[in-house]
């Protein structure tokens, strides 16, 4: 799937693309507004669209002087699953906040980065997680916690997978290999502060992590 | 009516890009200098929200007035205006009296700041980076 085109699961069409507009707002469109927000869609396009959907009822037209308005018929039986697709992405990412929650304090932050941050995905895109575990070397048991960490790391994979078709593609660092890791300037990191969705943990944490690499380094320039 | 401008991809990527700045640059100087910091918030907050109003209505405000602001950011996320009124009247708070901001109220701040900002980055990847 595409977070970008949530309603292309169902129907790869301009119509998906359309319904996604007006189902994110509740309020009335121009169709040079729906045009402004889609870009690459032509209006007459968009038009056709929308005659259709009215024709459906789970458009609403209405028509002041010469603007011609359109909206969602919220109240329409199928408003409600339309609605649903069209915030996929919101329902993936709370439903990796859940999941991630049951971790623990071993996992100290997680964030999606890469295309499916950027919305621009496509379908064969993957879906890039990172994952920093806390580090706690004077604990008897972390032979056994790490044998724990890898299973549930694996199992977020394939739920990644199974949750939007879409190979879940893991990250992984320790709280002392993510400052090593910044300190050898690894564009990735910033990376993820900058275009990251946080999924556990703060980016407060994550800058603060790198910030005192980053200053150091402009302070010797 | 209120005043809104049109948006483009330039538009809503500076936005962003802004909006990260001004959050990075106000949690770094949020102990040292709480009011500059508070004022940072504020600026990353409203670029925030011109991001969401941009990605999900096309327009984003162009009016001083703090409500039309946040009712147009309620039609384009219901419920994160009450984040951008926290902010805008923390501000006035700020601007008018010879008070420093307090601890609460950095950290009221910097949490609007933060929820609008990751708002804004999530309503770019469900809906894509070109509007």
């Amino acid at each position: 799937m595409q977070f970008n085109r949530p309603l292309a699961t169902v129907t790869p069409t301009l119509d998906g693309d359309v319904l996604a507009v007006l189902a994110n707002s509740d309020t009335a469109f121009t169709i040079t507004q729906i045009q402004r927000i889609l870009t690459t869609a032509s209006g007459e396009g968009i038009r056709k669209v929308l005659t259709r959907l009215t024709a459906q009822g789970v458009v609403f037209h209405d028509q002041v002087g010469r603007t011609n308005t359109y909206q969602l018929n919220t109240e329409h039986l199928a408003a409600e699953p339309i609605i649903a697709l069209s915030r996929i992405t919101a329902s993936f990412l709370n439903r990796l906040e859940t999941h991630l929650e049951r971790w623990g304090e071993v996992l100290k932050y997680a964030a999606v980065f890469g295309s499916a941050a950027t919305g621009r995905m496509t379908l064969d895109s993957d879906i890039d997680l990172l994952l920093v575990r806390s580090t706690d070397s004077d604990n008897p048991s972390e032979e056994a916690n790490l044998v724990a960490w890898e299973q549930r790391v694996t199992e977020l994979g394939r739920l990644v997978t199974a949750w939007t078709g879409n190979d879940g593609r893991v990250v992984e660092y320790t709280e002392n290999e993510i400052r090593e890791a910044a300190a050898a300037g690894e564009p990735l990191l910033s990376d993820v502060a900058r275009e990251g969705l946080t999924v556990a943990g703060t980016r407060a944490w994550l800058n603060r992590q790198l910030r005192p690499i980053r200053e150091a380094r402009e302070g010797a320039l | 009516m209120a005043a809104t401008r049109e948006c483009n991809s330039a538009i809503t990527a500076g936005r962003l890009s802004k909006a990260i700045e001004f959050l990075d640059a106000a949690e770094s100087l949020e102990d040292d200098k709480p009011n500059a910091a508070g004022d940072l918030f504020v600026d990353a907050g409203i670029a925030a929200s011109d991001v969401l109003c941009c990605i999900r209505l096309g327009i984003h405000s162009s009016s001083g007035s703090h409500n039309e602001a946040a009712s147009l950011l309620s039609k384009a996320d219901k419920g994160s205006e009450r984040h951008l009124s926290t902010l805008l009247s923390l501000k006035n708070k700020a601007a008018y009296t010879h008070q420093s901001l307090s601890t609460a109220e950095r950290k009221k701040m910097n949490r609007a700041a933060s929820h609008l900002v990751e708002a804004a980055k999530r309503a770019i990847a469900a809906a894509g980076p070109s509007t």
